[in-house]
């Protein structure tokens, strides 16, 4: 042990040093926030300009693909989809193959109140939890009922005005997914029927949704917190995801800090002759 | 037009796709010898498990999360699930306890059927428990059930192979926090930076199907694989046209391929 | 069983793929419907198959309390207590204020915590093994730090020129190998379907016999 020199010390380092200090740079900045500015990057003011196309009586459909898990990341986003939308004159329909979609919604509603104001029915339906991917969706592209004969609250489809209006793929203006989930809509409504497809995703998911961007399968792109930062910037809302952009900071250099010092044994022992 | 609009091209790529795959299952059928390379993951297969007896743990199977009726899942569950017949039976084999954790509700049936199945042939079918396979709820419960199931059981192999999000990295490590000898596999593109990090063996993207097809080796499983070569290339010759005819403005070949 | 395994596991897959496959290329009068009514039972399927979670859910759990399985069975009681009460509370009315709550303040919390988890296994596993051994390596290396200071605002603080590099890293340089990858995936998935329908994978049925 006494012989051990210091980058055999950083080679060994214990997890639970850095642990402390994700915690240590993600606490500060939410307590004490810097405010650093946000660039606005193209993808997202993509999808942004194209809710901003959509007309009076437009239906869109809203996949609300997120579990309460990636609230931090899109949830945000999908409250500025939301208002935007609504100002927009747009109907919106929501549903999610998420298990817990139905907590997803009423925190939806929690954070946009201008929901409330909607008639439920006309302008606003809330279809629920659906099952089977990429086998619904496509479902869904010819006969909406047959997937979701009741709305979340058990209003058989039916009685539901604004559901006569959008029963297939060709009657709605867009799709928006949140989280994932994007590849069925790409390929059983977008490719298939032409509708316009845009999302937000995780920022995991970045890399994977920059091709179907570049090819123009989807519109628009909001990834991760900041996606979501930046669409509150556009829409003048600053809310939780700018907040949080500070912690994303922090955290992403003691990230980069970290790979930096993990790699000082290792040229450590380039320069010695080493392995 | 019988055929719908826009569909024609993709309609004779998918079929002229089905004709070299018969051709070529034929012609290995008649003696043709084509070969699957090594996949170093799948040759690690025996080597987890003889890892495992050795030292007297379990090996730990995770096929991933989705649903086996999804297009974006539902292949790479089935051929995770036929690495894991093959895994089954070297773990029946040398008696080493094989436990398997799921989100997949639609694939339990496939996945006790293949254990079972391969457990039978081993001749061992009374050592098959239905216990070690735990179907769990969702996602997030998965990963802390896991964790846990790692923490106390300690495995000394573990294969996380089929369709992969978040939770790779979560159990890539937690396996690595007991010295787990890893094996992983994944068409989710994302996801592979984190398996490759984090575990031993990674099959990448296609690999996971080529390993389900070595896993077979007979000519109805190669022979296509083998003919998959063949599309590429003409795929290949596609893209070169299509960048050369695209900037002097003949655009011919988009106008065709859009058919 | 043998039937099953034997005849209808091999002519089933052929004849929903030929209905759905058929049903997407040619515009055939009749042919949309049954491929609509396949697409239900997948639907269907998709929600039986949760209710087949909720029995197996039970049974494991069930067991470990029954046979006192040592390290086990005190959290199989937890896990049957807790999915009980949610179960019965959303039988009464899953808009119900206990519902709710248990919702909001149990399973929501318990869900944000193991997501978040995710941070912190991703530094311990880069700590370990992004590591510059080669040129290869540290040129990925290099391009990751990039890609992270692209997308975190402090990147720009400390250099403009990051989120230049980093976006053409995340478009021009990483979409041809992404698009190869994805197109191979594709070519992958499709020998698989066609190894499935003509019965010649049947591997996921123990071993490859």
């Amino acid at each position: 042990m006494a012989n051990q020199t210091i980058f055999d010390r950083l080679d060994k380092l214990d997890r639970r040093v850095y642990y402390w200090l994700i915690v240590l740079v993600i606490t500060w900045p939410l307590i004490s926030p810097i405010g650093l500015p946000i660039t606005i990057k193209p993808s997202t003011r993509a999808l942004y300009g194209g809710l901003q196309t959509v007309q009076e009586g437009d239906v869109v459909l809203i996949d609300i693909f997120m579990s309460v898990s990636t609230w931090p990341e899109c949830m945000g986003g999908l409250v500025v989809e939301t208002n935007t939308l609504i100002d927009r004159g747009a109907r919106l329909v929501y549903m999610g193959n998420s298990v817990d979609v139905a907590r997803s919604w009423d925190r939806l509603k929690e954070l946009v109140p201008k929901l409330q104001t909607l008639e439920y029915g006309e302008d606003v339906v809330f279809l629920g939890y659906y099952a089977g991917e990429d086998a619904a969706a496509a479902q869904m592209a010819v006969d909406m009922s047959s997937v979701f004969p009741a709305d979340h609250y058990g209003r058989p489809i039916a009685e539901i005005p604004l559901m006569s209006d959008a029963n297939r793929a060709a009657d709605f203006a867009m799709v928006l997914f949140t989280a994932e989930g994007e590849v069925k809509w790409i390929q059983q409504w977008g490719a298939a029927y032409g509708v316009p497809v845009a999302g937000m995703g995780i920022a995991m998911k970045g890399s994977a949704l920059a091709p179907y961007l570049a090819s123009g399968d989807i519109f628009g792109l909001a990834v991760g917190v900041r996606g979501a930062a930046e669409l509150e910037a556009l829409a003048g809302m600053p809310a939780a995801a700018t907040k949080t952009m500070d912690a994303i900071s922090s955290t992403h250099l003691l990230f980069v800090i970290l790979i930096i010092l993990a790699n000082l044994p290792v040229i450590y022992s380039k320069i010695k002759g080493g392995n | 037009m019988l055929i719908k609009d826009g569909r024609i091209i993709a309609f004779v790529l998918l079929f002229g796709s089905f004709v070299l795959y018969y051709l070529f299952t034929r012609m290995m059928e008649q003696g043709k010898n084509f070969k699957i390379r090594t996949l170093a993951p799948l040759e690690a297969l025996p080597e987890a498990v003889g890892r495992c007896a050795e030292m007297g743990r379990p090996i730990f199977y995770m096929p991933g999360i989705g649903t086996s009726l999804s297009l974006s899942s539902g292949a790479y569950i089935l051929a995770g699930i036929t690495v894991l017949g093959r895994l089954a039976r070297f773990a029946a084999k040398a008696g080493v306890k094989l436990r398997l954790f799921t989100v997949t509700i639609d694939a339990m049936p496939l996945i006790q059927e293949t254990i079972r199945n391969a457990y039978a042939l081993e001749g061992k079918v009374e050592e098959y428990n239905d216990d070690d396979i735990e179907l769990i709820a969702n996602q997030s419960s998965l990963v802390s059930r896991y964790i846990g199931a790692v923490q106390r059981e300690n495995p000394a192999g573990a294969c996380l192979i089929g369709y992969l999000a978040y939770e790779s990295v979560v159990l890539a490590e937690a396996g690595n926090l007991v010295g787990a000898l890893q094996i992983s596999g994944t068409v989710n593109l994302y996801q592979i930076p984190f398996l490759v990090a984090s575990t031993d063996y990674t099959l990448i993207m296609e690999e996971l199907f080529a390993a389900a097809a070595a896993v077979s080796g007979d000519a109805g499983a190669v022979g296509p694989i083998a003919a998959e070569d063949v599309i590429k290339l003409v795929s290949l010759g596609i893209m070169i046209l299509g960048m050369i005819l695209a900037p002097i403005g003949i655009k011919f070949l988009v106008n065709l391929l859009r058919l | 069983m043998s039937f099953i395994k034997s005849t209808a596991f091999k002519y089933i897959p052929i004849l929903v793929f030929a209905i759905i496959i058929a049903d997407y290329f040619f515009a055939i009068s009749g042919l949309g419907s049954i491929a609509e009514a396949l697409r239900q039972f997948a639907v269907v399927i998709s929600n039986i198959a949760l209710g087949l979670g909720v029995i197996s859910l039970l049974k494991i759990h069930g067991k470990n309390v029954q046979r006192r399985v040592e390290g086990r069975w005190l959290y199989s009681i937890v896990t049957i207590v807790t999915f009980l009460t949610v179960f019965i509370l959303g039988l009464i009315n899953t808009n119900g204020e206990q519902y709710q709550w248990a919702f909001r303040n149990v399973y929501t919390t318990l869900e944000q915590t193991m997501y978040a988890s995710t941070g912190f296994f991703i530094v311990s596993s880069a700590y370990r093994a992004f590591r510059a051994r080669n040129i290869d390596a540290a040129l990925l290396l290099i391009s990751g730090c990039i890609v992270v200071f692209t997308n975190a605002p402090i990147g720009e603080v400390i250099w403009s020129g990051f989120p230049v590099i980093g976006d053409w890293l995340l478009g021009p340089g990483q979409l041809p190998g992404y698009r190869v990858l994805m197109l191979i995936a594709g070519f992958g998935t499709i020998v698989y379907a066609y190894r499935v329908i003509t019965g010649n994978e049947r591997g996921f049925f123990g071993g490859g016999e």
